[in-house]
């Protein structure tokens, strides 16, 4: 290419950036003085008890299949299974004729630093469970654990066996140590870091904070791909100025991630030393409300999601509760996105919702 | 150029060359020099010598007195930890108390800031090799277009790049021994410096008449427990505890 040529690009290039270096700083101005929505499924509180709620999706057609809860854990709030319309997991069931619920566990503040698992995956699921007895008519039910949410679903299930209808999972991590499994180097950060260090030191951190602060857990999440991190804010940017849905999407997702929840102290030790550091949920050691959860105890049919490129969960984490499930109908779903993906991108809505879907019309 | 020491080294070296330059002007001068040179050697193989013996018997980095690291350890052996202790003198029930928080806290403060940094460093050497690898790649690639004819990859093209070569650059730092240690060593050393700033606080509430994180954690907890009970007994006279078929 003569020097004239590659000056002549040079200059376009310039230009290219500029034009949308200006769109993109209208667009942020722009965006400054409107408040962005989210979770805009209109839904009915059924029942409170303190912070947390349940909330039942008003349907738009007869519904006949679940009752399904969805259980999110307590890092990210319940919001992003309802992002935005069009891209809404939420929505999309409810137009099937699912019968859907969502648990909120509200902000945690000092006051709720010594909820624990039994608490959450044991009192509370249970209490959550008669409730839509009492508003569904139906006796069984089905929850849907995400991530952390899944867990407290394991517990639950194996804790009590009768209660479920169906259990369904998505990015819900069951062998914590499994991440040596995944071969893909930028997998597993969570699972090594928190290994590599001693429980009584997890202990005290987590009891010198209190609660895990909400910042504290958005900046270890950062940290995972700080590259990316940076470029989101940059180049990324740039790259979706002349793209009205992308940056709706985007300034959607900013506002889930700046929602982060402190998560309660005692529930952090159980997580990350009982889960994370001491991987008790595979050896039948972990307790919840005085008893250990064996998987094995799982009584209802299973299907679960998992993200081929979820580098917070890495799928083999999730893969592994076939080895520990016995007897029981078990389903697996791949989706080809990262861990959020599975619930926000264009591909996942074609897979998850369907599969869902498929799996709650072949329940009794 | 340096070839080590920075900048010091190469103003030193100056110096030394210097030096022997005056010296060789004249014989008197020479020999002093070879002296002084002799000497300087003596003495070096000695400071040597009592280093590595005393490396021997402090395997641990830092535990050495000789090893700066060593310095500002807030705890373990040898090294500035038993000047610190020295500092902080025994613990008096009556006297010298708030002294001794101020000097330990101060220590705290200063091994917390040590290992903040001994951490920055990690990463920032990581970001380093990030760079390094995108330039090299990026080199390589716009060798690769030009010999091809093709046009230079766009800002796009080199920031997806730079995203996946740091990105993985990274991940290689977040998995090291080195990182994985540094991240230990800053959340023992915050827990310290934390728990000891609010034990001075405590203290200091306590004197004013307010309430202690302790207190109100005695509290939340003693409610915590309340509800539990008072679930359990509402579950066993027929409240709602779990579903309605399992009553």
């Amino acid at each position: 290419m003569s020097a004239g040529a590659e000056s002549d690009r040079s200059v376009a290039r310039m230009a290219e950036l500029t034009r949308r270096m200006t769109r993109l700083a209208r667009r942020l101005g722009e965006s400054g003085t409107r408040q962005v929505e989210i979770a805009t499924t209109p839904k009915d509180l059924v029942w409170r008890d303190g912070k947390v709620s349940l909330s039942r999706y008003r349907p738009v057609a007869e519904p006949h299949l679940g009752p399904m809860v969805i259980v999110h854990g307590l890092i990210g709030r319940a919001t992003m299974s309802d992002l935005e319309p069009g891209r809404s997991l939420v929505e999309r069931l409810v137009a099937a004729g699912v019968d859907t619920y969502v648990v909120d566990w509200g902000n945690p503040t000092r006051a709720d630093r010594f909820l624990d698992f039994t608490d959450y995956a044991d009192v509370f699921l249970g209490e959550i469970l008669a409730a839509v007895a009492r508003t569904s008519g139906e006796s069984r039910a089905v929850i849907f654990g995400i991530c952390q949410g899944g867990d407290f679903a394991l517990c639950h299930a194996a804790l009590h066996p009768h209660r479920l209808k169906g259990l369904a999972l998505a990015v819900t991590p069951v062998d914590f140590h499994a991440d040596v499994e995944d071969p893909e180097p930028t997998h597993g950060h969570l699972n090594l870091w928190t290994r590599s260090l001693d429980p009584d030191l997890i202990r005290r951190m987590v009891d010198d904070w209190g609660n895990l602060p909400g910042e504290l857990t958005g900046a270890v999440f950062q940290n995972l791909a700080p590259a990316r991190t940076v470029s989101k804010y940059s180049a990324d940017l740039l790259e979706i100025a002349e793209d009205d849905d992308a940056f709706e999407t985007f300034l959607r997702m900013e506002k889930w991630l700046a929602d982060r929840p402190d998560h309660p102290g005692e529930a952090a030790k159980d997580w990350l030393i009982g889960l994370y550091a001491e991987n008790r949920l595979v050896k039948g050691s972990f307790v919840v409300g005085g008893r250990p959860v064996r998987l094995g105890d799982i009584a209802c049919p299973v299907i679960n999601i998992y993200g081929l490129r979820d580098h917070i969960i890495p799928p083999p984490c999730s893969k592994a509760l076939r080895r520990h499930l016995r007897n029981v109908a078990y389903r697996e779903v791949e989706v080809p996105t990262g861990h959020i993906g599975v619930f926000v991108s264009r591909r996942a809505q074609q897979i998850v919702p369907p599969a869902l879907v498929d799996w709650l019309s072949g329940l009794d | 150029m340096s070839d080590g020491g920075g900048a010091e080294g190469d103003l030193f070296r100056l110096w030394l060359e210097g030096a022997r330059a005056f010296a060789d002007s004249n014989a008197a001068g020479s020999a002093a020099w070879q002296r002084a040179e002799a000497l300087h050697k003596a003495w070096s193989r000695f400071a040597e010598a009592f280093a590595e013996a005393h490396a021997a018997r402090h395997s641990e980095p830092g535990a050495s007195p000789l090893d700066p690291a060593g310095w500002l350890r807030p705890a373990g052996q040898g090294g500035m930890a038993d000047l610190w202790r020295w500092f902080e003198g025994p613990e008096l029930a009556d006297i010298l108390r708030e002294e001794r928080e101020a000097i330990r806290s101060t220590r705290e403060w200063i091994a917390f800031s040590a290992a903040l940094e001994q951490f920055r460093a990690v990463v920032a050497e990581g970001w380093m090799r990030a760079f390094k690898a995108f330039v090299e790649r990026l080199s390589a690639e716009l060798a690769a277009a030009r010999d091809e004819k093709r046009p230079d990859p766009d800002w796009a093209q080199m920031t997806a790049l730079w995203r996946e070569v740091a990105d993985a650059e990274m991940a290689r730092t977040h998995r090291s021994d080195a990182f994985l240690a540094a991240q230990r060593d800053l959340i023992e050393a915050q827990i310290a410096v934390r728990g000891t700033l609010r034990k001075r606080i405590d203290r200091l509430a306590g004197f004013l008449g307010l309430p202690t994180r302790a207190e109100l954690d005695d509290l939340h907890a003693t409610v915590h427990a309340l509800r539990r009970e008072v679930r359990a007994l509402r579950a066993g006279g027929g409240g709602e505890q779990g579903p309605d078929h399992e009553r």
